[in-house]
């Protein structure tokens, strides 16, 4: 998946001054993409544009070389998947695993071969023992496994993880960091972090950094 | 690593063997420790290691509810927290928590830093020099006036750490607050508690990132359930 | 000068008191010239509050239209053969609703006129206790953040490739089921948060506290109060002796 922003802009209202100003960036279909900036410099708001949940005041954002103007965020959301800071927001269900099979049971696709696929994925990420478990009384760091594995049951290509680490201890943040570096080597990551350590460990990053509504490339 | 007692230093907080658990669940057993002026102490530990539950004993907010029992001793300055009042415990021990939205009452920047002192019936015109030393200290001046509520995450935890700054508590305890928080501003974070350590104080840190604790002057490591009291 | 917030406390307490008690348009008219009166008192910008509160005019507009059509009685206005279509006690129902609307409107706007928690100073001065002024404060403090946390869960549920807009009535409803225990928890953990906050910030460390904001009633705040008072005892007293006071 080749995300291509050209002359992206953005305000949440036309009397304030734009958060994006004519951004222009390429995210390619495979590596880490590292995003830095202050808080409150747009780095969520880049990712709810590319994402669909919010809609450019000027520019285009473009996926695989089509605009993606009449994708609708469900559409996207096959394709890009996005981790909450707070993963407690992305979690629904009753237990484990219905939090990975119940998008599939309401849209009536929930085959054979997708169950195998879920059951994969719990044992993937360290979730086996787990099923029956309430989702939202597990462990920062089980939480968030879950949410990345709800995500990748959609096959998506490209993973957009917003301050991944915040409530990760350092264990958990070192399977996070293996993870991204494994999913990166076939598929592209936008990781948005001010976490130092996170940054150190990442393999073959381009950084960038948004500031005064601008992308610079370090 | 355990924490050292060194008796003659000024010491500000002693804890001598306190136990924790929740039911049947033993978060920490025979943990002692002490701080000096000055000091910085490093608490890291998996989650659920007991740093935060540590955090809020030593504050003093782990209250009797159903299940919870809590034994051993927290002397700041030589009192027993347990027999403080609440202003007493306020000026003794300050702690922030790593979300700021939970911990920002008050509309205004002025008006949440104005909220503990007001609450410990501090006289308006000292409160006010408060504020403007606590602005001053954190380096935000220029938001003063501004809404909590439209502030960034990093301003807010810096407004949530000078709102506790003008309690003037000699311990601050800071549980992983600058998970949330951009690059320069977690910098100047470290700064204002070292700041605050080389003026007379002592701080508890609580931390994942390494470099937060490499302003530590000593560090702890807890285990889930780990009994402390055949270290010395 | 700007009135001390016990003054706009008062006129809200007052014009909401005859907006509720007050039958018929012409006693109506009267409180709602009362109302803008207390609105240019307190400063407030007629057009930017309308231009905010269009949508909101407009529901009440819809309303009264709809009122107007369907209460029936008096002269008739206009018919279609036999069917009623707009009677004169129709049109002075809507025209009840929509003073009354707009009074109530109006308190609104004055207790929106206050900075920071100009309100909740206002209400301890007049002994009020601190919990439950506070308790309000901190309400609508965390409104907004309540409203932003279950906007994001929508979000995510949208951003699990689920289109709400596609889903039959029954799996809607069950998709809402899903948003509610996650929601009732976030709201409590949160709660649990903030009394853990208020408890290390010295809430309630004393039966009284000080106050940063210093608030003192000028003349003029005496004058509108008193006024205020004066005229909503003459009001109520001749409504009641002309019998146009709603009894409840």
């Amino acid at each position: 998946m080749l995300i291509e922003l050209e002359n992206l802009t953005f305000s949440y209202q036309k009397r304030l001054p734009p958060v994006l100003c004519g951004l222009n960036a390429v995210f390619e279909s495979r590596g880490i993409a590292l995003l830095t900036g202050a808080n409150g410099s747009g780095k969520t708001t880049l990712a709810n544009l590319i994402l669909g949940i919010l809609k450019p005041c000027a520019g285009s954002i473009k996926l695989d070389g089509k605009n993606a103007v009449k994708m609708s965020p469900g559409a996207r959301a096959n394709r890009i998947g996005y981790l909450f800071q707070n993963p407690d927001l992305q979690l629904f269900a009753p237990t484990v695993e219905e939090e990975l099979s119940f998008p599939f049971e309401l849209s009536k696709t929930l085959t054979e071969e997708k169950k195998a696929l879920l059951k994969e994925l719990i044992k993937k990420f360290g979730l086996s023992g787990m099923e029956t478990r309430f989702p939202l009384g597990l462990s920062g760091g089980e939480k968030q496994r879950l949410a990345l594995a709800a995500l990748l049951s959609k096959g998506v290509e490209y993973l957009i993880l917003d301050e991944p680490t915040s409530a990760l201890d350092a264990g958990s943040k070192e399977d996070l960091i293996h993870f991204i570096n494994d999913f990166s080597k076939n598929n592209g990551v936008l990781v948005m972090s001010h976490d130092e350590d996170l940054a150190d460990a990442l393999e073959d990053k381009r950084v960038l950094r948004l500031e005064g509504g601008r992308l610079y490339e370090a | 690593m355990q924490a050292s007692d060194r008796g003659g230093c000024g010491v500000k907080l002693r804890v001598k063997q306190i136990s924790l658990s929740y039911g049947d669940t033993a978060i920490f057993q025979n943990l002692s420790l002490s701080l000096c002026e000055g000091e910085i102490l490093g608490i890291k530990g998996d989650n659920g290691s007991g740093k935060s539950s540590l955090c809020l004993c030593l504050s003093g907010l782990i209250g009797e509810e159903d299940g919870v029992r809590l034994c051993g001793e927290i002397l700041y300055d030589g009192k027993p927290l347990q027999k403080m009042s609440i202003a007493e415990r306020c000026t003794a021990v300050g702690i922030v928590f790593q979300n700021p939205d939970s911990q920002l009452f008050s509309p205004t920047v002025t008006e949440e830093l104005a909220f503990g002192p007001e609450n410990l019936c501090i006289p308006r015109q000292e409160i006010a020099a408060r504020i403007e030393e606590a602005l001053r200290l954190c380096g935000i001046e220029h938001l003063k006036n501004a809404k909590t509520h439209l502030l960034s995450g990093g301003e807010k935890q810096l407004v949530a750490i000078a709102s506790v700054l003008t309690m003037h508590p000699k311990i601050l305890i800071a549980d992983e607050i600058t998970a949330r928080v951009d690059i320069e501003k977690k910098e100047r974070i470290r700064n204002i508690l070292k700041s605050f350590a080389s003026n007379g104080g002592a701080v508890v840190l609580v931390s994942h990132n390494s470099r937060d604790l490499a302003v530590a002057t000593k560090t702890l490591e807890l285990e889930r359930g780990k009994d402390y009291a055949d270290r010395t | 000068m700007k009135l001390d917030p016990r003054s706009r406390l008062l006129l809200i307490v007052l014009l909401t008191t005859l907006a509720v008690l007050s039958e018929d348009v012409g006693n109506l008219m009267i409180v709602a010239g009362a109302a803008i009166g207390a609105g240019i008192l307190c400063r407030i910008s007629f057009l930017d509050a309308a231009k905010r509160l269009k949508h909101f005019l407009s529901l009440i507009l819809f309303i009264a239209v709809v009122q107007s059509l369907t209460v029936k009685g008096g002269d008739i206005l206009v018919h279609i053969g036999k069917v009623q279509l707009l009677t004169s006690r129709g049109i002075g129902f809507a025209l009840e609703f929509v003073l009354r609307m707009s009074v109530i409107l109006m308190a609104g706007l004055i207790a929106s006129t206050a900075e920071g928690s100009e309100m909740t100073d206002g209400l301890l001065k007049l002994r009020m206790p601190y919990e439950l002024a506070f308790m309000s404060a901190i309400a609508l403090r965390y409104l907004p953040v309540f409203r932003d946390e279950f906007a994001n869960r929508i979000k995510a549920i949208a951003l699990r490739g689920i289109d709400i807009k596609k889903l039959s009535l029954w799996t809607k409803l069950k998709l809402y089921g899903y948003l509610i225990t996650p929601a009732i928890l976030g709201a409590m953990q949160k709660s649990e948060e903030l009394a853990r906050a208020l408890n290390a910030r010295g809430f309630r460390a004393f039966k009284k506290r000080t106050m940063l904001r210093e608030l003192k009633l000028s003349y003029k705040d005496w004058i509108v109060m008193i006024t205020a008072l004066v005229f909503t005892a003459v009001f109520l007293i001749r409504m009641y002796t002309c019998g146009a006071l709603l009894v409840l």
